[in-house]
Order: C-alpha cells, then sequence, then structure tokens
C-alpha cells in the first residue's frame, strides 16, 4: 500500500462532495466520488487501491435517515475489502454511532466536523492500513468478527471467524487455492472443502 | 254479520292510525334533532369540546333529563353537568377511550317512557357515535401533524448540518490556501457554491410554502432556463420549442426545482441516473405550455396522489415539493397538472402566462 492510499468520498449532497474533493485533492490525495451505493460499490471493486472510503450515512433513497449508509457499509464488509471507513454524517448521532460501530467502520465523525479532524482520521486509517500490509506480507491477516453471546456460543463465532478468514486469504491471494492452502496451513482439498462450505466462488 | 263489526273495525283503524300517528311525530321529531346534533358537530368543526358545550339544548328537546360527563382531554380532567341532578335517577352510561383522550357520559332518561325510549335511545346512540368520531379525527390529526412535523425536522437537520459542513470545509480551505494554489481554490468555490445555494435555497422555498420571497418581476426564455435547471441535476435532456414568460419572485424557480428535481430523485432510487427528460415548450392563445416526460422512466406508483399535501413515494421525501409547485404556478394564473395515458410515461404540464404583447 502506497504513502497516500485513494479516497472514495460517498455523499449525496453535490456542495458537500465538491467542497470536500477540494480539500482532499489539495493535500494531494487522488479522490473519487461516489452518490450513492451501486456506484461506491462498482469504484471499489474497479479500483483495488481506494483505501479509504469517507460514506455519508444519510444516501438515497433514504436520505435524511441512516439505513442506506448502514446498509452501504454492510455491502463494503460482506465483501471483505482491506479499505478503511470513515463514517461523516449529520444523522441522528447516537443511532448511527452504535451502527457504525457494529458494522465495522474505522471511524465515526459527526457533521459539522473541521477538515483538520476529517485529515487525522485519514492520516490514523491510512496508518492502520500500512501496518495491516505488512503484517499481511509477514502472513498475518486481520479479520473483524461481530461477536454476540448466543445460542450459537463459541460455535456460531469460530464459525463466523473461519469463513472471514477463509474468503480474506482467497481475496488476497486472488484466489490462488494452493497459495491460500499454504497461508492457512491445510490442504488444498480442505480449501476446495470450505469454499464449498461457505459458498464461496471464484468470482465474488 | 258484518256491518256488526264496523264499528269496532273502524275503532281499531283510528287506534292504529292514531298509534302510527304518535310513532310519526316521534320519530320526526327524534330524526330532527339527530339532524341538527350532526349540523352542530359540523359547525364546531368536529371538535369535542366544543360540540358538548353547545348539544344540551338540542338533546333538552327530546325530555331528556340531564347529562354529565368526566373528560380526560391530553392529560387534563375536568368534570361539567347539565340539566336536573342525575343522583339517584336511572342513567345511561357510556366510556370512550381514543389515543390521549376519554370520556365518560352519563345522560339521564325519563322513568316509564315505553316508545319514546327507543327514540331516546337512538339520539344517545347518535350522539356517542359523533363523539367517538369526533376523537378519532382528532387523534388521526394530531398523529398526522406530529409525523409532518417529525420529518421537517428531520429534513432539516439533515440539511441544515450538511451546510453547517460546508461552511466549515469552505473555512478550513479558505484559511490554509497554499501559495500558489489560489487559483485551484477558487475553481473549487466556483463549483461548489452555486451548489450550495441551490441547496440553500431549496430549504427556503420549502419552509416558505405560499410565500414569496420577492415579488421582482423578470422575463424568461424558456429553453435556456430549463437546460440551465436541468444542468443542476444532471439531468440529460431535450428541448423542443421555445418560449418566454413572466416570473414573479422565485415562482418558476419553485415550479421547474420541483419537478425537476422528483426526476432526479426518481432516476437515483431506481438505478436509473441516465434518464432522459424529453421537454416541449408551446405558446397558444398567450399561454405557454411546457411538457416533461422521461421515456423509460419507472411509472409512478400512485399518480392521483403526486399533488396530496405530505404524501411521498419516497421514503425519504416530505411530501410538499409538488404540492407547493401547484399551488405557486395557481397563485401566477398559470397551471401545473399530471398525465398518465396507458403504458405512457408520466407526463407533468406546466401552464404559464405568456407575455403580455405590447399595445
Amino acid at each position: 500500500m502506497s504513502a497516500a492510499p485513494e479516497i472514495l468520498l460517498v455523499e449525496d449532497d453535490p456542495a458537500l462532495r465538491t467542497m470536500l474533493r477540494g480539500l482532499l485533492e489539495m493535500s494531494d490525495y487522488t479522490v473519487h466520488e461516489a452518490e450513492r451505493r451501486s456506484v461506491a460499490l462498482e469504484l471499489l471493486r474497479a479500483r483495488p487501491a481506494i483505501g479509504i472510503v469517507i460514506l455519508d450515512f444519510g444516501l438515497p433513497p433514504h436520505a435524511h435517515d441512516i439505513s442506506e449508509g448502514v446498509a452501504t457499509l454492510k455491502a463494503i464488509q460482506a465483501e471483505i475489502m482491506t479499505c478503511k471507513v470513515i463514517v461523516l454524517t449529520g444523522q441522528n448521532q447516537e443511532a448511527a454511532a452504535l451502527e457504525a460501530i457494529r458494522e465495522g467502520a474505522f471511524d465515526f465523525l459527526a457533521k459539522p466536523m473541521s477538515y483538520e479532524a476529517i485529515r487525522g482520521a485519514i492520516q490514523r486509517a491510512t496508518l492502520f492500513l500500512q501496518k495491516e500490509g505488512e503484517l499481511s506480507l509477514e502472513g498475518v491477516t486481520r479479520i473483524a468478527v461481530n461477536a454476540q453471546v448466543s445460542e450459537g456460543g463459541l460455535k456460531g463465532l469460530r464459525a463466523d471467524a473461519e469463513e472471514r478468514l477463509v474468503r480474506q486469504i482467497l481475496k488476497e491471494t486472488g484466489f490462488n487455492v494452493y497459495q491460500s492452502a499454504k497461508r492457512l496451513g491445510v490442504k488444498r482439498e480442505n480449501m476446495y472443502y470450505f469454499m464449498k462450505k461457505f459458498g464461496i466462488e471464484r468470482d465474488e | 254479520m258484518i256491518e256488526q263489526a264496523y264499528p269496532y273495525l273502524i275503532l281499531i283503524g283510528l287506534t292504529i292510525g292514531a298509534v302510527m300517528a304518535t310513532l310519526w311525530l316521534h320519530a320526526r321529531k327524534a330524526s330532527r334533532i339527530n339532524l341538527a346534533l350532526i349540523r352542530l358537530n359540523e359547525q364546531s368543526g368536529c371538535d369535542l369540546p366544543a360540540f358538548l358545550a353547545g348539544c344540551w339544548p338540542l338533546l333538552e328537546k327530546s325530555d331528556l333529563l340531564g347529562m354529565r360527563w368526566q373528560l380526560d382531554w391530553f392529560g387534563v380532567h375536568s368534570e361539567h353537568s347539565v340539566g336536573a341532578d342525575l343522583d339517584g335517577r336511572r342513567c345511561t352510561e357510556r366510556r370512550i377511550e381514543v389515543g390521549e383522550m376519554a370520556i365518560t357520559l352519563r345522560i339521564c332518561q325519563r322513568e316509564g317512557r315505553g316508545e319514546r325510549g327507543y327514540f331516546e335511545a337512538t339520539l344517545i346512540e347518535t350522539l356517542v357515535l359523533l363523539l367517538r368520531t369526533d376523537m378519532l379525527i382528532k387523534a388521526s390529526a394530531t398523529d398526522a401533524t406530529l409525523n409532518q412535523l417529525s420529518r421537517l425536522n428531520l429534513f432539516l437537520q439533515h440539511d441544515m448540518k450538511n451546510i453547517a459542513q460546508f461552511i466549515q470545509l469552505m473555512s478550513d480551505q479558505l484559511q490554509a490556501v497554499a501559495p500558489g494554489k489560489e487559483q485551484r481554490v477558487l475553481d473549487y468555490l466556483r463549483q461548489a457554491t452555486p451548489l450550495i445555494r441551490h441547496r440553500a435555497d431549496r430549504i427556503v422555498r420549502t419552509l416558505t410554502v405560499g410565500a414569496m420571497a420577492d415579488d421582482s418581476n423578470r422575463v424568461v426564455a424558456l429553453a435556456p432556463y430549463l437546460a440551465e435547471a436541468c444542468g443542476v441535476y444532471a439531468l440529460a435532456h431535450q428541448i423542443e420549442g421555445e418560449a418566454s414568460v413572466e416570473s414573479r419572485g422565485s415562482a418558476l424557480d419553485t415550479v421547474f426545482d420541483n419537478l425537476l428535481k422528483n426526476y432526479f430523485d426518481i432516476g437515483n432510487r431506481e438505478g436509473q441516473p441516465t434518464l432522459c427528460l424529453h421537454i416541449n415548450i408551446a405558446e397558444k392563445n398567450g399561454r405557454v405550455q411546457v411538457s416533461l416526460q422521461a421515456p423509460g422512466g419507472p411509472a409512478a406508483p400512485a399518480p392521483e396522489r403526486l399533488f396530496e399535501p405530505f404524501w411521498s413515494s419516497d421514503p425519504s421525501g416530505l411530501g410538499i415539493g409538488l404540492y407547493h409547485a401547484r399551488q405557486t404556478a395557481e397563485l401566477q394564473g398559470g397551471r401545473l397538472d399530471v398525465r398518465q395515458a396507458s403504458g405512457a410515461p408520466l407526463c407533468f404540464i406546466v401552464e404559464w402566462p405568456g407575455l403580455a404583447q405590447p399595445a
């Protein structure tokens, strides 16, 4: 990962998006823009260099509540993307912060926020990305798992962690089953078993 | 033989006639009082406390003795009594509860009233029905108003925070302009400030339904005006025809901005951001007609409700934009209408008075 990752701005207000893009570009970041979830996901798939997403929770078609923003964050997390998501929102702060944390956002900023604070969050996210990249080279993969003590208990948690780890390793190795098996310390046949078990397909 | 029965038959007939006449008179009286109660309720605007305060003189005409009610009205308890003292008398009691409203009603009838009792019972049922209806109307109106206020609050909060964020970022940008980058900052500001101005205008217009910000008149050439307005929402468009109209204040902006924003929102919501808007401008008999439609666009879920205030197919919409636009057009002597032929896309028609011809 380079020192300055590319940034994706997901914001439905064109004025605000333009202003924030201007500030980020003046700080020498490469910025991409999306006004809704589908465009954001397309850009993230097409441009792996995007390391940081600044996400507004109030997106169309539900610009006045957090549901679409949360759905966007969930979709990003579901695709096991390595990018860090910074939530910048003017929605109900308590509910938005809770959802952001629950769904694995890297940081949460409430509007209105100074550019210094936004840049601080970007710098922290950049540092995390760099360090995770270094750890990855050492064979350490960081996964995020939301654990809820319920009937499944440890068993459910283990299955969730196992699935995320397998998905992430496959993604990192470009779906190279041999390399993935080697990193996970299992046989190649086991990788096929996991892929079948978790319904992982090559073109994901 | 039969002749001997005539006097009895006549007597029976007269008795039946007298009974029927008496019943008819009572029924007519009860019916009149029922109708008078309904009219009084309408005159009171279906306002329960006002209706109750004025209904006793009507009920009294039916020989009811007295009425007492205990009212719990949004947390305030009150007791009222009219007519005779009810203690120790036979009374009909009813309780109605709707939301934060409750009423316990006791009505006293005379003893041994025979058939009159039935007419009085129907009268009491009419009264109870009207009271229940008033309470349901009140509850429904209160819920609707609170819901609208809540939506307005959400709308304002979201937009105001975005504007505050914009100002914060603009301030941050202006405070730290690196030497040599002044032109770039100016370029960003040139792009962003018209967009935020547009957004602020929308908020002001939303909050000033029916009021015009200023009364200055301007002549507007519609084709370039609509092309620019479509540009604000990045809407692809084809414009045919040209005409000019006179617009007072921001009336024209209110009408077209609401229409175009709807197309923009629908396009985004339905994943069809590339909708192409076909606009036709025509002038006939001193009136200018502009039709807007988006072939291939999604169908409107309920075209008959498009101008209903506080109704929106957009879950985050306030539902007053098109209502406001229609009101504004009519205030200017124009018209805003919608048509949807079977299988055809929705078509908005804006009609506006043409420019006055010089004498």
